[in-house]
């Protein structure tokens, strides 16, 4: 439900294609072609490949792609800095945290 | 690392409710955005028409939840059931209808002055319901598509 809610928004902000996958190893099959995407918002708690695998193999295969991990679970915030998070988005968040984000890593980055 | 959303001690996973009131103030922003003659491109237009079908049928959900919108000050005993039942139909209700609008400009169908006031008169309606006080200029990107 969160899942296809932030896809809304950040489709309506950046006026671009947003892709979202069931679980992390689906979303790994597609990220593994270099171009499928630049940002990725991924939350920890996935079934099959948790958010922390996801970041971790994603940074290994291109450190400049920009991985944002979100979680309820304030624990969480730690290991996600230390894989080499870009950000972190803690929950719950309104609409002005997404827009933040879409200013820093779309808009700033371009 | 950069870091968004609730502190430390706030934090836990999103209510139904709140992403109910998350996609109807997205709604809003995406209806505002619309009148205020913002570019809407092709994937803007399919969100809107996502985010309109998603929310409509998340208020037929919540109809009849008697969600205490503007009221929270208010002890049980000084509420009017039959008021709030009515206020919460109505509520909802208009609700459907800025779905039905936002997915009409969305799809391209012809939206003459009337209907452009219509729709302004329904933003204002659940704005002032929920407390939501938006002003689009506040979003830099909304300005490109």
């Amino acid at each position: 439900m969160i899942r296809d809610f932030i896809v809304n928004v950040l489709m309506f902000c950046v006026n671009r294609d947003v892709v979202a996958f069931n679980n992390g190893s689906a979303a790994w099959s597609h990220l593994e072609n270099p171009d499928s995407a630049d940002i990725i918002l991924s939350d920890v708690e996935m079934p099959v490949m948790n958010g922390f695998e996801l970041l971790t193999r994603i940074k290994q295969k291109d450190p400049n792609k920009k991985c944002i991990l979100m979680s309820g679970v304030h624990d969480n915030e730690t290991t996600a800095k230390q894989l080499g998070a870009d950000a972190f988005l803690a929950k719950p968040f309104g609409m002005n945290a997404l827009f933040k984000i879409v200013d820093t890593f779309v808009v700033e980055n371009n | 690392m950069k870091r968004y959303g609730a502190s430390p001690p706030e934090m836990r996973e999103l209510f139904e409710i709140e992403i109910f009131f998350s996609r109807l103030k997205l709604l809003i922003i995406m209806s505002k955005a619309y009148l205020e003659d913002y570019p809407l491109g092709r994937f803007r237009k399919q969100a809107i028409i996502q985010n309109a079908r998603q929310l409509s049928q998340a208020s037929a959900r919540w109809e009849g939840h008697l969600i205490n919108y503007s009221a929270a000050d208010r002890s049980d005993e000084e509420i009017d059931l039959g008021s709030a039942f009515q206020q919460d139909y109505i509520f909802h209700q208009r609700v459907r209808l800025l779905a039905v609008m936002a997915k009409a400009f969305a799809e391209g169908n012809p939206v003459g002055h009337y209907r452009k006031r219509a729709l302004e008169d329904n933003i204002n309606f659940v704005c002032e319901t929920i407390g939501f006080n938006f002003q689009t200029n506040e979003v830099e990107f909304l300005k490109v598509a």
